[in-house]
């Protein structure tokens, strides 16, 4: 019995950190310019079919405190599939990604993928502690949802920063089925670097499915006495 | 004097020093090393007399160290005790985002050089980062020729970026700590004496 109840909260804990990817959003294999300032905004836009969302990526970094003039470099590299961020000593930035058509909107994307995805993340190859993160999205009737993350300890390679839908502020009043605009916002605070890998839509599993599975393979056990 | 490698490689600058230094009339060089570099990430290190500040930046995923280097004028070494009034030598970090590896090469002539390091933990203030003399065995400090301080990442602590104000001789107070022997011994001996007396009183 002992033995069973540990495999099943093995199990439960497993479950519940799984994300499954439904589709790419921006595999970051269309490479902008390397963006190199010290002070002050500077932007890129990437028109690519390998976008996947809208065709189009616009980054934008705004330097926003760097008492000793380093530099503040922003990239997509699309030979390795990567975005970075390389903040030199006690330089702070924030960096944006919006997905909108090159400004003419996304005209309605379904990002539930027909209910198959319930959120969207972004993966990382490495990045410094304290990283801060926002989800900014609005559907075709103006409304708008927003979310932040912030994770304090570094994120692992291959971690994925995830925003669930249902979570997000002003969630109830947007049609997640119907997405206009699309923006990540990023502040690693001062220093701050990170690599990221992809954006993408992924399901997370609901809480209530593994922990009632949990709970019958419990109650079954119990009941025959043999586990 | 900035240096950055973008690629696998080593770079140096050397100036000579000008008044103020210790090491005035002698020379500081400027040394960094990458051995992975991630195209397009990269490593920099520069000592900015605007700021009068040194900073070492390594981005994602490289592995880089950097080394600052003093030698002596070529009159002859230096008395880094100053006459008695210095006993250690310190590096004062400003800021260091991630914890940082430290090595103290101190040179003389005529001997193998002596490297002491220490691993130091992220600083947001002003902190003396010190090296007492006595922790370096066969140096003469009266007559050191050269002194290195390299910085080099700590594994898993992330890329380090930081900044220093500078390296001094300093006076600090005994920097002996008892050896966990000692303290061991000590703590038998006092076991020991407590076992005798509660014997004696029985």
């Amino acid at each position: 019995m002992k033995h069973t109840i540990l495999l099943l909260a093995g199990m439960v804990t497993q479950a519940f950190s799984a994300l499954t990817m439904v589709e790419m959003v921006d595999p970051f294999t269309a490479g902008t310019p390397v963006i190199s300032i010290r002070s002050g905004s500077a932007g890129s836009e990437q028109v690519d079919a390998g976008i996947a969302l809208g065709g189009s990526r616009r980054v934008t970094v705004v330097v926003t405190s760097n008492p000793f003039f380093r530099d503040v470099r922003v990239g997509v590299i699309g030979s390795t599939g990567q975005m970075f961020v390389e903040a030199g000593p006690l330089a702070a930035a924030t960096v944006s990604l919006v997905y909108d058509g090159g400004g003419a909107g996304l005209g309605g994307v379904d990002i539930t993928v027909g209910g198959a995805a319930n959120g969207l993340g972004m993966a990382f190859a490495d990045s410094d502690p304290m990283l801060s993160m926002s989800l900014r999205l609005r559907d075709v009737g103006g409304n708008e949802a927003l979310a932040t993350v912030i994770h304090e300890t570094a994120v692992e390679a291959g971690g994925v920063v995830f925003f669930k839908y249902a979570d997000m502020t002003g969630a109830s009043l947007l049609d997640f089925t119907r997405i206009d605009r699309l923006e990540l916002l990023l502040d690693n605070g001062p220093s701050g670097d990170f690599t990221a890998n992809h954006v993408a839509l992924y399901h997370a599993p609901e809480p209530g499915a593994p922990m009632l599975a949990g709970l019958s393979a419990l109650l079954f056990c119990t009941r025959r006495k043999r586990c | 004097m900035k240096l950055e490698l973008s690629e696998v490689g080593n770079l140096s600058q050397s100036g000579l020093l000008g008044g103020g230094s210790l090491f005035s009339a002698g020379a500081r060089t400027v040394l960094l090393d990458a051995t992975e570099t991630p195209s397009p990430r990269r490593a920099t290190a520069a000592a900015v007399d605007s700021f009068s500040k040194y900073f070492f930046s390594v981005g994602p995923g490289v592995q880089a160290s950097s080394v600052l280097r003093y030698e002596a004028p070529p009159t002859g070494p230096l008395d880094l005790t100053l006459g008695s009034a210095a006993n250690a030598l310190g590096l004062t970090l400003d800021y260091s985002q991630t914890a940082v590896n430290i090595e103290v090469t101190v040179e003389t002539p005529g001997r193998a050089s002596t490297t002491v390091s220490k691993v130091q933990a992220p600083v947001t203030s002003a902190t003396d980062v010190v090296f007492p003399y006595e922790l370096f065995e066969g140096v003469d400090f009266n007559a050191s020729s050269a002194i290195s301080v390299r910085l080099s990442q700590v594994s898993g602590a992330g890329s380090p970026d930081l900044v220093a104000s500078g390296i001094s001789l300093m006076k600090v107070e005994s920097a002996t700590v008892p050896e966990p022997s000692t303290a061991l011994l000590a703590v038998g001996g006092a076991a020991l004496a407590f076992r005798r007396r509660r014997a004696g009183g029985k």
